[in-house]
């Protein structure tokens, strides 16, 4: 198989083993004909048993950061991203459950000519069985974030994946991938009615000035030119078929 | 507290920015740490008099007869604490230094009224802290057709969202510019 039709789904995740199974199920369903697979999950320090969890699934690709207090997601994505070997990334949270068997196809297939795409997210209240109205994102609510979505991976590499000065924030790391994709490579998201759910769980609130303080710093030089629109540890180096931890070492 | 200056240069809009611009400096020069932007398509050449700044949301999808003017809801989501918001068409006459004040911090949004009772959405003051979701709060709004009893401009759109969740629109009067 050809580094064009290997995709590769890239995951972060810290302390969901509850949420995590019904994620990783409904991408193991998927209907892929013609392309390869490959799942990779960072697991940033879990300790509420992810673990034994991603035993269950042996053909898990599987890094595990270890730290004592939580983070953004940063580095768990970029250890994911940095190990794909594929050309076709799809980016998502691990608390995503895919609603039909053609959403890794659909969102694949219609990327040339956006280089983005995404799928639209609701919420899914599990006790109830209820689907809420709101969408995180999609046809009406354009967010180029990825809760779940498609990109090239030389697109990821030319940025650099996350930035590593929004690791130890919360907040605003993927608005910030998301200018940088759209800036750095003219990419025109498209918003797809294909589905998928959030599962809903409570969190904590997070004060978000710092993160906040740091994105608009970042954007602001962007803009008037004083910086390009990348992560501070980007670009990383590409090479089809080759992750980029085999081409340049594998730190996240 | 960063502030932008901010006019709308795609397409029938480029013409009058560097006019604008210039009547700017000419009247009411803004201090050195207000920057001066302009929002344009990814195609367009940059411009030398201020800095360009690509729009990169699609707004094509909403129901406004002049397309293009959507593109000005892009300011709402500039990283600044503060976006003045200053209509291509216009020109500056005389001292606005009122508009980078910080004396105008009390609403999320300063227009002038307008006596029916809608806003002019030509000259905004936008106090981006007020409400960091706006932009995607008001998008969503206006792509589930919440606003689409009150027109079909980008002024109707802003009237609608302030009359649908009550806000209070500070006014802007008397300003030098026409």
């Amino acid at each position: 198989m050809t580094p064009d039709r290997m995709i590769s789904v890239c995951l972060g995740t810290r302390n969901q083993s509850k949420l995590i199974p019904q994620t990783l199920d409904s991408i193991y369903s998927q209907e892929i004909n013609g392309y390869e697979l490959e799942v990779i999950v960072t697991d940033d320090g879990s300790d509420d048993g992810t673990d034994a969890v991603l035993d269950r699934y042996p053909s898990l690709i599987r890094f595990r950061l270890e730290n004592s207090t939580y983070r953004n997601g940063v580095f768990a994505k970029n250890m994911s991203l940095r190990n794909a070997h594929g050309d076709l990334i799809i980016q998502q949270s691990s608390d995503i459950i895919h609603t039909s068997k053609n959403v890794i196809a659909s969102l694949v297939e219609a990327l040339p000519g956006h280089r983005a795409t995404f799928a639209t997210v609701y919420n899914y209240l599990s006790d109830t069985k209820e689907v809420e109205e709101f969408q995180y994102t999609g046809p009406i609510n354009h967010r180029p974030f990825f809760f779940l979505g498609a990109c090239y991976r030389e697109d990821v590499c030319r940025v650099g994946g996350y930035d590593p000065l929004l690791g130890n924030v919360i907040y605003y790391d993927d608005t910030w991938h998301s200018d940088c994709l759209l800036n750095m490579c003219r990419v025109k998201p498209l918003f797809l009615d294909v589905i998928g759910w959030h599962q809903h769980h409570n969190r904590r609130i997070y004060d978000t000035k710092p993160a906040k303080d740091i994105y608009y710093q970042l954007l602001r030089e962007s803009i008037k030119g004083q910086r390009n629109y990348l992560s501070s540890a980007g670009p990383w180096k590409y090479e089809p078929g080759r992750s980029v931890a085999e081409v340049e070492g594998s730190l996240a | 507290m960063t502030t932008a200056i901010v006019t709308l240069g795609t397409k029938d809009n480029r013409e009058g920015c560097q006019p604008l611009m210039d009547s700017l400096e000419k009247h009411s020069p803004p201090p050195s740490t207000v920057d001066k932007l302009v929002l344009c398509d990814f195609d367009d050449p940059p411009v030398d008099f201020a800095v360009s700044v690509p729009v990169t949301v699609d707004y094509s999808d909403l129901l406004l007869d002049d397309k293009d003017a959507a593109k000005k809801f892009f300011m709402f989501l500039l990283p600044y604490n503060q976006v003045i918001y200053l209509d291509s068409k216009l020109m500056c006459t005389g001292d606005l230094s009122v508009l980078w004040s910080e004396q105008l911090n009390q609403h999320l949004l300063y227009a002038k009224h307008l006596p029916d009772g809608g806003i002019d959405d030509r000259v905004m003051v936008f106090n981006h802290d007020r409400q960091l979701g706006f932009h995607d709060a008001f998008l969503y709004l206006a792509r589930v057709h919440m606003f689409d009893g009150y027109g079909k401009t980008s002024r109707d759109m802003l009237n609608g969202y302030f009359c649908h969740t009550k806000r209070k629109v500070g006014n802007l009067q008397g300003l030098n510019i026409r």
